[in-house]
């Protein structure tokens, strides 16, 4: 690659880290271009934590109530957080990117593994702030080994994600060892033609000489990044040690470290088989359960489900390697599939490494559409990576389409040719390639997410709106991730009553609730939609994953605890705390996680507020709650008739439609009170609006926070 | 279901086709380690409640 040409550069001295804190952040704005160098002050600390809590901070302070994604102003801030980085925990390199969402309008934070967050900190700052929009493609290069900042013109006419990176970790490196200190964050060319493009974060791994990729895949960053015309963000930090984070006590770190990395050797294998396969132990599990979303969710399990077993993708993941996305994660869920000739597209006979499948690939790219082909699963994963596109969304998008299609509401005359069908695996791969594209159409029409397509496809195929709105599986403007919610009201909640969207990284309650049966009562359903999203929310303060919480356990927490308290794993909270208080010298007890989080959790639903000038009430599709035809209904005839039974109806005799009434009429009812239940154990009003008792109970009664609150509530809409 | 005598645990959640590796039981209120899922015999009468532990998501 021949030498950039810079367009701006600065010079900064780099401020050490300590007790995992730079008190720093790096405002770009790529219009200019201009950097500025921030503090972070005590307070902001003290409130909103770290990674996500600074991220909205940051958003908050750069927006105002009428910004919309594609406005210059609207930011992607990224930003890991106070533990992000440490080597002695597994899964500590997660960072978190915010924004205002084009899909869904308000904020929305994502999380990805690979190097950046770390290496960002390491290079002196807490967060990143990315704002403006430059006139030209750019790449922005953070080089924190010489404390240096360029905006350079990219030379990219390839801007796909692979290329991206490879291209950058091999520009920038001093040679082949030197690789590994540099990560790239890209999108690619459906990221500029979508509302689903995704962050690609790099690694690079070593063994396998190539650049890895994770995502933030989630809300649409990468249309952002695009969208500001910027082809990658690039940064650079060598030697790294395992005491970068400058940790008070680094003796306890090592310690709950060994701990918690001897229970993984000794347990993976008999629990969650992280090490072999990642999530994807969870295809076979989920289809058990009838939580595996198979076309378009209409049903929780299929006659396939050998063809996508967990032993199956076993065999096509490399074994054998250290496949954690940070150093230190012995977890090493971050599988990958190698060799893999590519049979279609512009890459079309290459040799590649794909990142994954992981288990929502697998559905969404997979069962979901009805394709029940491991290597089209990998060769859809690759593709939506290198043209930087989200998976679930697309899986779940393309879902939406191929049963609009099957009912009859688009046709092959407005799809240009293809025959998108469930299963249609050809054509489906070629809506992949003509996204990526950016002409077709009706390509155009799908990347703009269901929320619009079902307006699209009404006003210009003359779709039933109706109906579209039964089945696109949304929720405030996001595709649903990959478990079927329809018979766990609890998960109605976790999916549909949450701060951005139905993912899944805020309530998992299926299993508590429905299989069980833990969470009777609908003040039972809400103290768990209380605790457990705000549980999550911490990880995302901190720079953490998720997966080590509870995708394995400590050999005696099945029998230890209580079955409530068991779902909470304590041990490992406690190990929570006593990392925090190792690397922060701070002396938090676990009652204190929840308030850090509780704290951002409720700023965040203040924004979403703000940003929807007051109309951010939560909804839900007929889908999400049951079956919407007879052939759902008649896939667990005695299930559902058993159901309907319990509501007190005969279903004897019943026509199924007045059947799937009846049981929706009820199931609305339920979601009406579980709403209720929720918003008050969570301190909101009515209309899901954070009270300005809430507020000064968290220490979050900030002026300009209260005044959005007393802007938008009404006296009639008070819950207590 | 229908008891019979040495039916262990294992035997319960082969019927209830419970394959999910992280289950924690308990037998009439006292928790059961898994390892000794295949040779804890179950009382007849026994209150048997399974709990699948959350994993996923």
């Amino acid at each position: 690659m021949d030498k950039m040409n810079i367009l701006k550069e600065w010079s900064y001295e780099r401020t050490p880290i300590d007790k995992g804190y730079v008190r720093k952040n790096l405002h770009v704005n790529v219009g200019t271009p201009a950097i500025e160098i921030r503090d972070i002050s005590q307070d902001t600390i003290d409130k909103f934590t770290g990674g996500r809590g600074f991220d909205l901070h940051l958003l908050w302070k750069a927006v105002t109530e009428d910004t919309k994604w594609n406005d210059p102003e609207n930011e992607i801030v990224i930003s890991g957080g106070p533990l992000c980085g440490i080597t002695q925990y597994p899964g500590t390199g997660k960072c978190y990117a915010a924004f205002i969402s084009p899909l869904s309008d308000q904020t929305y934070d994502s999380n990805s593994g690979g190097y950046f967050g770390p290496l960002l900190k390491f290079s002196g700052f807490d967060a990143i702030e990315i704002q403006g929009k430059s006139e030209k493609d750019v790449i922005v290069f953070i080089d924190g080994d010489q404390g240096k900042i360029q905006v350079l013109e990219s030379p990219f006419t390839d801007i796909n994600a692979y290329t991206v990176t490879e291209a950058l970790h091999e520009y920038f490196a001093k040679d082949e060892a030197d690789k590994i200190n540099i990560s790239v964050v890209a999108a690619g060319k459906a990221a500029e033609s979508t509302r689903w493009g995704c962050l690609n974060m790099s690694f690079y791994d070593p063994r396998r000489k190539v650049a890895r990729l994770k995502q933030a895949g989630r809300g649409g960053g990468g249309t952002i990044l695009r969208d500001k015309k910027i082809i990658a963000l690039v940064v650079k930090y060598s030697n790294v040690t395992g005491t970068e984070n400058h940790p008070v006590d680094l003796r306890t770190l090592q310690k709950v470290g060994v701990k918690i990395h001897k229970e993984i050797h000794d347990l993976d294998d008999k629990q969650c088989s992280m090490r072999s396969v990642g999530t994807a132990h969870l295809n076979e599990i989920m289809d058990e359960y009838h939580l595996l979303p198979v076309h378009n969710y209409k049903f929780g399990q299929s006659p396939h489900i050998d063809k996508i077993h967990s032993s199956v993708y076993k065999k096509h993941f490399t074994q054998g390697m250290a496949d954690g996305c940070w150093y230190g994660c012995s977890m090493a869920c971050a599988k990958a599939v190698d060799k893999f000739e590519i049979q279609t597209g512009p890459c079309k006979g290459h040799v590649v490494t794909v990142d994954g499948p992981e288990y929502e690939t697998v559905a969404s790219l997979g069962s979901n559409v009805g394709v029940f082909d491991p290597k089209w699963t990998i060769e859809a994963n690759f593709y939506a990576d290198h043209y930087g596109v989200d998976t679930i969304s697309l899986g779940t998008g393309f879902a939406f389409v191929c049963e609009c299609y099957e009912l009859g509401l688009i046709s092959k005359e407005h799809t240009n040719g293809l025959e998108l069908n469930f299963g249609a695996a050809a054509d489906l791969m070629e809506l992949i390639h003509r996204m990526a594209e950016g002409k077709d159409e009706f390509a155009l029409a799908v990347g703009q997410g269901i929320k619009r397509m079902k307006s699209i496809f009404a006003d210009k195929y003359g779709a039933d709106k109706n109906v579209m709105e039964k089945i696109g599986m949304e929720g405030q403007g996001v595709e649903t991730s990959e478990y079927v919610p329809k018979e766990s009201v609890a998960q109605w909640g976790g999916y549909y009553l949450t701060l951005k969207g139905p993912q899944h990284d805020e309530a998992w309650l299926i299993f508590m609730d429905m299989v069980n049966k833990q969470l009777p009562t609908f003040e039972d359903k809400a103290d768990a939609l209380h605790y457990f999203p705000v549980f999550r929310t911490w990880f995302s303060l901190t720079g953490l994953c998720k997966l080590p919480w509870n995708d394995v356990e400590p050999a005696d927490n099945s029998y230890r605890y209580r079955p409530q308290d068991a779902a909470k794993v304590p041990e490992h909270v406690q190990n929570y705390v006593d990392v925090f208080n190792a690397v922060t010298g701070k002396n938090v007890t676990k009652e204190d996680l929840i308030l850090q989080s509780e704290r951002v959790y409720n700023f965040q639903r203040v924004f979403n507020v703000r940003m929807k000038k007051g109309n951010a009430e939560h909804t839900i599709p007929m889908r999400a709650m049951g079956p919407v035809f007879p052939d759902e209904w008649d896939a667990r005839k005695e299930y559902y008739d058993g159901k309907l039974k319990e509501f007190g109806f005969n279903p004897e005799g019943m026509p199924t439609e007045e059947k799937i009434a009846k049981l929706y009429e009820k199931r609305w009812g339920q979601w009406l009170e579980l709403k209720k239940a929720v918003y008050k154990r969570r301190g909101w009003n009515a209309k899901g609006i954070p009270t300005v008792k809430k507020l000064k109970e968290l220490g979050m009664d900030y002026p300009e926070v209260v005044a959005v609150v007393e802007k938008y509530s009404r006296p009639e809409d008070e819950l207590e | 279901m229908t008891w019979f005598e040495g039916i262990t645990i294992q035997d319960i959640l082969d019927k209830k086709n419970f394959t999910f590796r992280m289950l924690a039981v308990w037998v009439n209120d006292v928790a059961v380690p898994r390892n000794d899922f295949k040779t804890f015999k179950v009382p007849d009468q026994a209150t048997v409640q399974v709990v699948h532990m959350i994993s996923g998501g």
